[in-house]
């Protein structure tokens, strides 16, 4: 999984790592933002050259992810 | 090329934005630089990446004239709008891309604009990263008039048709036997867009029409690895990689 999210990384040569990208996803969990869109708009204030669309398919991939992994 | 100059000769550069006529004419921005002096100097198109017309495009096109370009880096999301850098390329992306055709006219403007400034020996080569390096590769393949073009990490030079887009409808890669001068590629080995196994697809297509290139694969190196304002900067590599970036040029644009 971490592969394919290299390449969605790569693809949109979006300005994270997967580790940077799994920490926002950790960061907004530990503050109860939970959900794709708030997964999404801490993403794109990360990298605001992302437009909804990219920085979405972020979120779903870095969220399933992280429960692939077993991770928080 | 690190620290090549001497300490005692005087170096002076100029640096601007600039309009020009790019794709159907239209007038669009474009950073330009240049070292001071009469010249001759050869001239080097620089294509933006997915970012944006960013402060990195600006710094690397000062990087060239500081080693005596001609540099002009063409806002190929001009037509999107403007604010911003971020601001522009996340419109664009919103809007599937710039379309590859806007692409080849405005760099073929930006090399048409170089060749004929008094102080240009004539020469013109084309570079780009990311989306950039993709675009470098189909704008020496479509236009002629470039004399060397560098790739760096360009991603979906090889591509499925279902990555196929009405903004961008070919796969560069179906272009290559167009492909008018000598090609270096820049590539790291983790990058998953371009992959290794498509750099390889890509290297046996310039192998199967005879075309001049080099191509160089850095260990320990992912897409971006020149991005010294990322994470993805690898320091060693991106220097060795601009090493060979100027001898490739040095070798095909100085003289004349």
């Amino acid at each position: 999984m971490e592969k394919t999210l290299q390449f969605l990384i790569d693809n949109i040569c979006a300005d994270f790592t997967v580790d940077s990208l799994l920490a926002v996803v950790r960061t907004c969990r530990a503050r109860g933002a939970s959900t794709i869109e708030d997964i999404t708009r801490a993403i794109m204030q990360k990298d605001p050259s992302l437009d909804v669309s990219c920085a979405e398919g972020l979120a779903k991939s870095a969220v399933l992810a992280l429960s692939e992994s077993g991770g928080p | 090329m690190w620290n090549q100059f001497r300490t005692d000769e005087y170096e002076g550069m100029l640096a601007e934005t600039v309009v020009i006529a790019g794709h159907d004419g239209d007038h669009i921005h474009t950073y330009v630089s240049r070292p001071l002096g009469k010249g001759p100097f050869p001239g080097i198109v620089l294509v933006p990446h997915l970012p944006g017309w960013d402060e990195f495009y600006r710094e690397t096109s000062r990087r060239f004239s500081q080693h005596g370009y001609l540099a002009i880096c063409p806002d190929v999301f001009c037509r999107v709008g403007h604010g911003s850098p971020a601001e522009v390329a996340a419109l664009a992306r919103s809007a599937g891309g710039v379309p590859d055709d806007t692409v080849v006219g405005d760099c073929t403007g930006a090399m048409k604009y170089l060749g004929a400034l008094p102080y240009s020996n004539g020469k013109v080569g084309i570079i780009g990263t990311c989306s950039g390096g993709r675009h470098s590769f189909l704008v020496a393949c479509r236009a002629g008039g470039f004399d060397a073009a560098v790739d760096c990490w360009g991603g979906r030079v090889v591509a499925s048709g279902e990555e196929l887009t009405s903004a961008q409808p070919v796969a560069p890669i179906d272009y290559t036997s167009g492909l008018s001068c000598p090609l270096l590629g820049i590539f790291g080995n983790d990058d998953q867009s371009p992959s290794p196994a498509q750099v390889n697809r890509h290297e046996e297509e310039l192998k199967k029409h005879n075309k001049d290139y080099r191509f160089h694969r850095y260990d320990g190196a992912g897409h971006g690895f020149w991005y010294y304002h990322t994470d993805r900067y690898r320091p060693q590599q991106a220097m060795d990689a601009w090493q060979k970036v100027f001898e490739f040029f040095g070798e095909h644009l100085r003289g004349k």
